[in-house]
């Protein structure tokens, strides 16, 4: 695993330990905390079809002429 | 219909379909809808396609769920609760609903949006349900507290704060942009106040049908006790936040009038005070964990899209098409046709910011058709939209309620009818002429 070793900043670049600069995540399981586990579950059709349905609706409702006032 | 307009709609009609069916978090939904405003062209500019994110009562709300989120990692809004319950030694159901509405109201200064007082007073009321037998009387009794404090009270109380409920930030946001009429703090309080008295006949209402009369809670006062002494003495950070939002309170109360800063702006400032290095024993991390940045996207989003249906022309679109509904009828006739559309039209939605949103601005267009003053218009129509008690998948805080197991959809549908009707009785008889008498006469 490389660890990035530059400094944020210019002025910075002194004062900051390699430690510090790590991605956080890096650090997290350094401390030994563990990330929640991805869970995909199937969506409820009722959002299966409200999503589709939005964008479906959105995208006919640009398509169509203006009505006259 | 302008293009912008047609442009707007079919932004109306995205946000309506995924706000029914949920498929979008509503907080995600706060970006997406400005969003698509820019992108379409129907608001060009991102200063007015993100209207919502720019308006004063959007940091006013903003300012107010830090200061819940605070007041929840303290255990204050718990304490707050316990020694109302205390104070009014609630031994029988009808005095425990009337001591939960007191603590209600409190709740409604302190803690904005009616879902998060719920979650307040859910972990109280459940406690208080476990001290019941299962006589009838006491099962009736059950749901007659449940009903009454978790949703009842906490609509009612939400309406009359400004900050409370954030259709009432839709409509006052609204009112200035569109009449350039200002609603400050205060004088929202002083136009809704009337609204504690529908308390009243819906609290009869209920107990007549629930025929809770009388029946006593055996080991109430013992629970309230065990309550309290389970909270222990109040803790030096309770005092601070206690001294800390009595200050913001005031300073939300001469905003605008006395100082002449905004309560957006004020509220910014307040929090300044609030974050002076180690004053808080919490860390920011935990605060904002505990601060609800999805209702408050989804607030600002519900703006924008408010802002936008009135400046596209949108708004004045729609309403002209609502014309013949209610035209050349007695204003009483008219605030009666459009509160029953609105109630069957929020049968299906579960928010009450997603459906004020979509409706405050055809109501301010709709009202000079009328020859209706468009201010109390809008807020008679849109105040009767947030009592909408025919099904508990109607306002959070009624899910949040169905949750405890204490009711029936029946008991809560043949109650939540009596009290709708009762409702709009009240806003035409109580609420439009207490408008007038305050400068806002509904028929000019």
């Amino acid at each position: 695993m490389s660890r990035n070793t530059e400094a944020p900043g210019i002025g910075a670049a002194a004062m900051v330990s390699p430690r510090e600069t790590l991605p956080r995540e890096m650090k997290s399981r350094e401390k030994g905390s563990v990330r929640p586990e991805a869970q995909w579950e199937m969506p409820k059709l009722q959002v299966i079809l409200g999503f589709v349905g939005a964008w479906a609706v959105f995208f006919l409702t640009l398509c169509l002429p203006v009505p006259e006032a | 219909m302008n293009p912008q307009a047609m442009k707007t709609l079919a932004v109306v009609i995205w946000s309506v379909v995924i706000w029914v069916t949920e498929a979008v978090p509503v907080g995600v939904t706060g970006l997406i809808i400005p969003m698509l405003l820019y992108v379409t062209g129907a608001l060009p500019k991102m200063p007015q396609a993100f209207a919502g994110y720019t308006a004063h009562t959007t940091y006013l709300c903003l300012g107010a769920f830090i200061f819940a989120a605070l007041m929840q990692l303290s255990g204050l809004d718990k304490r707050i609760s316990i020694a109302c319950l205390n104070f009014f030694r609630a031994s029988s159901a009808d005095q425990l609903i009337r001591a939960m509405f007191i603590n209600n109201f409190i709740l409604a200064v302190l803690i904005p949006a009616t879902a998060a007082r719920g979650a307040t007073l859910l972990p109280i009321v459940k406690g208080f349900l476990g001290v019941f037998n299962s006589s009838p009387a006491e099962q009736r009794a059950k749901s007659h507290i449940v009903i009454q404090c978790m949703v009842y009270s906490t609509i009612m109380c939400g309406v009359i704060v400004m900050t409370a409920h954030m259709p009432n930030i839709i409509m006052v946001n609204l009112f200035q942009k569109k009449l350039g009429i200002t609603i400050g703090y205060l004088q929202w309080f002083w136009l809704h106040l009337p609204m504690l008295f529908l308390w009243i006949p819906i609290y009869f209402w209920t107990r007549y049908y629930f025929g809770t009369k009388g029946v006593s809670i055996d080991g109430g006062t013992e629970r309230i006790k065990a309550m309290k002494a389970e909270l222990g003495r109040t803790s030096l950070i309770e005092k601070i936040l206690l001294g800390l939002f009595g200050m913001t309170a005031v300073a939300w109360a001469l905003s605008g009038s006395v100082i002449k800063i905004e309560a957006g702006i004020m509220t910014l400032m307040v929090l300044c005070v609030f974050f002076i290095p180690g004053l808080l024993p919490w860390k920011w991390r935990l605060i904002q964990q505990n601060t609800t940045w999805g209702t408050f996207l989804f607030l600002a989003g519900a703006m924008s899209l408010s802002v936008g249906m009135s400046e596209t022309g949108l708004a004045a679109y729609l309403a002209d098409l609502a014309k013949p509904i209610a035209l050349d009828r007695h204003w009483m006739v008219t605030l009666v046709i459009l509160m029953v559309m609105t109630h069957i039209m929020r049968i299906g939605m579960l928010s009450n910011v997603a459906a004020v949103a979509f409706l405050a601005p055809i109501m301010l267009d709709l009202a000079p058709i009328y020859n209706l003053n468009p201010v109390p218009f809008t807020l008679l129509i849109c105040d009767i939209d947030t009592f909408a008690f025919l099904i508990p998948t109607q306002l959070t805080i009624g899910v949040l309620a169905y949750s405890l197991g204490a009711f029936t959809m029946k008991d809560y549908a043949i109650v939540g009818a009596g009290s709708m009707v009762i409702s709009m009785v009240f806003d035409i008889f109580v609420m439009a002429p207490w408008y007038a008498f305050n400068g806002f006469p509904l028929v000019p």
